[in-house]
């Protein structure tokens, strides 16, 4: 009887010991990495990526599908060959350089973040070389995320990739991100690159891309632009861009006389036959020395970009403006 | 700052989640490089090349005949003993040149209607996309409905509706076009030129029937094969990296008689390269009914060649929306099963539902809505659209997810809808 006690009173302890460790194996287990998240759309990164969403959502990609100007210059899409590139499909499942394909789903998020990061196999692309693989969205590095290749896909449609791979070396930077991904430091001390992609609608990037420079010497007045900053044509992309250089006369009465157009930067559509394509190669320099008025005693120049070639100058941005003094 | 972008991001992100994974496990179809076949065993019959030299030469018979008394005569005489192919080619090399007046745009239009070779037609289609000119697009339309296109009809149509315009150039387009209605087919009771409310009454109702089915007008036209090496030729346009030139492919198969394009965009559904293969699936969801209507008519499978695509995942949704697209109540078994699949599939299936799935199809639709989402903006509306159109009592669809450029595409869909599937 009393070793029976004593066997039940073993087993007892052994079991309790068991449950112990194995209580203990629970409690100091390593943290299991979050099951993968299946990628159904955009909607999902925001649940960890509320500070890039907002940089984006305030970006002309955010605003590809949706653009009323957009509109208008397709037919509201009906011309559809538009789309692919205001709603694409994710970059990544194209091979690099390779122009992408119209989504059907989403469109109105224009081009979000699966187009640029989604991978073929459902994992998400990014340029960080050492991500957080327990991530639910498993990122991985991808070299390519930062490659001109990349931003090809949509942006050499209208030659601005190209245009940049003739670019003289000095001028090209590394790739786009140099000058349309700045680096910037995001709550908790995390870097990353800026998604608001600054370019034509930035007056600030228009102004990093071209020197406007003017005076009044011996021979009269002169006026240059340079594309000093930008590491391909300017305008580029959209055939629609034109920038203007203007100046008008400060006459001996006292009034300015009107604008005048020196020259139209542009790129013309294709069935403009009668217009060549006067874009502003990198680093290349214009020069003008534009006859006065007789009236007049000093000048001004200015330099206005149009994101059609229709806009009044009204809704054109001023970009520079240069006094023309003898 | 767009706040609105993100609020939308923020709104949908509460209401999607992952779908359930039970789509069909397919076997990955034999893709072939199509294409490429086609274009070698067509090439020989393709229209020739015109040389620089005799390109000139036509250029200036044409002026010549713009000049009117002998010299036209005489440039009359040379154009009718050119050989058809070569001045079919020649003529629209130079019009797409695009170096010459509307007035010698016309003659080059009026020489294509009178000794054009069929195997013009694509490239002559084309033409619709760049012809800027009022008057020279009532002879283009001209040239078009001799070889069996109604694609210029909405040209006719959209010029005599002009009345505004008093110009000297919209008169004499309007007179043009009027005087181009003669060239109709003839129908029961109607003699050309004798009312004009009967002649455009006429227009419309063959502009109509070629909207409904794109049958070659005045035909079945006798199979050519210059017509078939030069569709094969617009096909390959759409692997350019350009997007351009598939777009004008894409614009000119779908507006070429359903005969002449369908079987070829067909074949190519299935070519190795993707974009190729995404485009024509593409091109044949832009045809839309009348491509199911000729397989129908003409003994052809489309349902058979198209479903077994449904394996190759990267255009596995072009896939859908062409299945779909055919208006063939037939293929709605192969569409149900996407509605669980990703957010592109789901899209192309539902949308694909709205434009082929029948009455008969009401109980799986209403399984389907009920057991709920989630649902992309799009897919939701059209699900709900086609539910409201099968019965008109279930709530109309709402729309306020979805962008109005996206609904009125599916509202389009529903109304060029045959009734048929119904």
């Amino acid at each position: 009887m009393n070793s029976g006690r004593l066997d039940a009173a073993a087993a007892a302890a052994l079991l309790l010991a068991a449950g112990g460790v194995a209580a203990l194996v629970f409690l100091l287990r390593p943290p299991a990495a979050p099951a993968p998240l299946p990628l159904m759309s955009s909607e999902q990164c925001l649940a960890c990526h509320a500070d890039v969403a907002a940089e984006w959502s305030a970006s002309h990609h955010a605003l590809a599908y949706e653009n009323p100007e957009v509109r208008r210059l397709s037919g509201d899409f009906a011309n559809q060959e538009c789309i692919a590139c205001h709603a694409p499909r994710p970059v990544l499942a194209f091979l690099p350089g390779e122009r992408v394909l119209a989504r059907q789903a989403d469109r109105r998020f224009g081009v979000d973040c699966l187009a640029c990061h989604a991978t073929p196999d459902g994992a998400v692309a990014t340029a960080n070389p050492r991500p957080n693989p327990d991530a639910p969205c498993r990122p991985r590095f991808e070299g390519r995320m930062a490659s001109a290749d990349h931003c090809a896909a949509c942006h050499d449609q209208h030659g601005t990739v190209g245009q940049w791979r003739a670019a003289p070396e000095p001028r090209r930077g590394d790739n786009c991100l140099h000058c349309h991904m700045h680096e910037v430091w995001r709550e908790g001390g995390r870097r990353g690159r800026d998604h608001g992609f600054p370019a034509s609608h930035d007056l600030a990037a228009l102004q990093s891309a071209v020197a406007l420079r003017g005076g009044w010497g011996a021979d009269g007045p002169w006026v240059e632009l340079e594309n000093s900053g930008a590491g391909h044509n300017f305008p580029t992309d959209e055939r629609s861009r034109a920038a203007d250089l203007e100046v008008r006369w400060l006459l001996t009465g006292g009034g300015w006389s009107a604008w005048e157009r020196l020259r139209r930067f542009r790129d013309p559509y294709r069935d403009e036959t009668d217009l060549t394509n006067t874009q502003l190669p990198a680093g290349a320099i214009w020069r003008a020395s534009p006859p006065p008025d007789a009236a007049a005693s000093a000048g001004e120049a200015r330099l206005l970009y149009r994101t059609n070639p229709y806009q009044p100058d009204s809704e054109a941005r001023e970009i520079a403006r240069v006094p023309l003094q003898p | 700052m767009r706040p609105a972008g993100l609020l939308c991001l923020a709104a949908a992100a509460c209401s999607r989640a992952a779908p359930e994974t039970a789509t069909p496990a397919l076997p990955v179809p034999a893709l072939a490089a199509v294409l490429d076949r086609e274009l070698a065993r067509t090439a020989a019959s393709a229209l020739p090349e015109a040389g620089s030299e005799r390109l000139a030469d036509l250029a200036d018979l044409l002026d010549l005949a713009l000049a009117g008394g002998r010299y036209a005569e005489r440039a009359a005489e040379v154009l009718r003993e050119e050989d058809a192919a070569w001045l079919t080619a020649g003529l629209l090399a130079l019009l797409e040149g695009r170096d010459f007046t509307p007035e010698v745009r016309s003659v080059a239009y009026f020489w294509l209607r009178e000794r054009g070779v069929r195997g013009g037609l694509p490239r002559l289609t084309l033409r619709l996309k760049y012809e800027k000119d009022w008057v020279a697009n009532v002879d283009l339309a001209l040239a078009l409905l001799r070889h069996g296109s109604g694609a210029g009809l909405e040209a006719l149509a959209t010029i005599l509706r002009e009345q505004t315009r008093q110009e000297p150039m919209f008169r004499e387009a309007r007179a043009r076009a009027a005087a181009a209605l003669a060239a109709l087919p003839a129908a029961n009771g109607w003699v050309p030129g004798a009312d004009f409310s009967a002649d455009w009454n006429r227009l419309l109702a063959v502009q109509d029937e070629w909207l409904r089915e794109r049958r070659a007008i005045g035909g079945p036209h006798p199979a050519d094969s210059a017509l078939e090496a030069e569709v094969w030729r617009a096909i390959a346009l759409l692997r350019s990296q350009p997007l351009r030139p598939v777009d004008d492919a894409r614009f000119l198969l779908q507006r070429l008689p359903v005969e002449d394009a369908f079987p070829a965009l067909l074949a190519a559904a299935a070519d190795a390269d993707l974009y190729v293969r995404d485009h024509a699936l593409e091109t044949i969801s832009w045809i839309g009914a009348p491509a199911g209507a000729w397989s129908e008519r003409a003994g052809v499978d489309a349902l058979g060649i198209l479903a077994p695509l449904l394996g190759e995942t990267s255009t596995r949704p072009r896939t859908l929306e062409a299945l779909g697209a055919l208006g063939l109540p037939a293929a709605v078994p192969h569409l149900l099963p996407w509605l669980r699949g990703s957010a592109e599939e789901q899209t192309a299936a539902a949308d694909a539902l709205l434009r082929c799935a029948g009455a008969q199809e009401r109980a799986a639709l209403d399984e389907t809505l009920a057991r709920g989402g989630p649902w992309t903006a799009e897919a939701e509306y059209s699900l709900h659209l086609l539910r409201h159109r099968l019965d008109p009592a279930a709530a109309a669809p709402a729309s306020e997810r979805l962008d109005v450029a996206e609904r009125m595409r599916r509202d389009q869909w529903l109304a060029q809808r045959g009734t048929r599937a119904d």
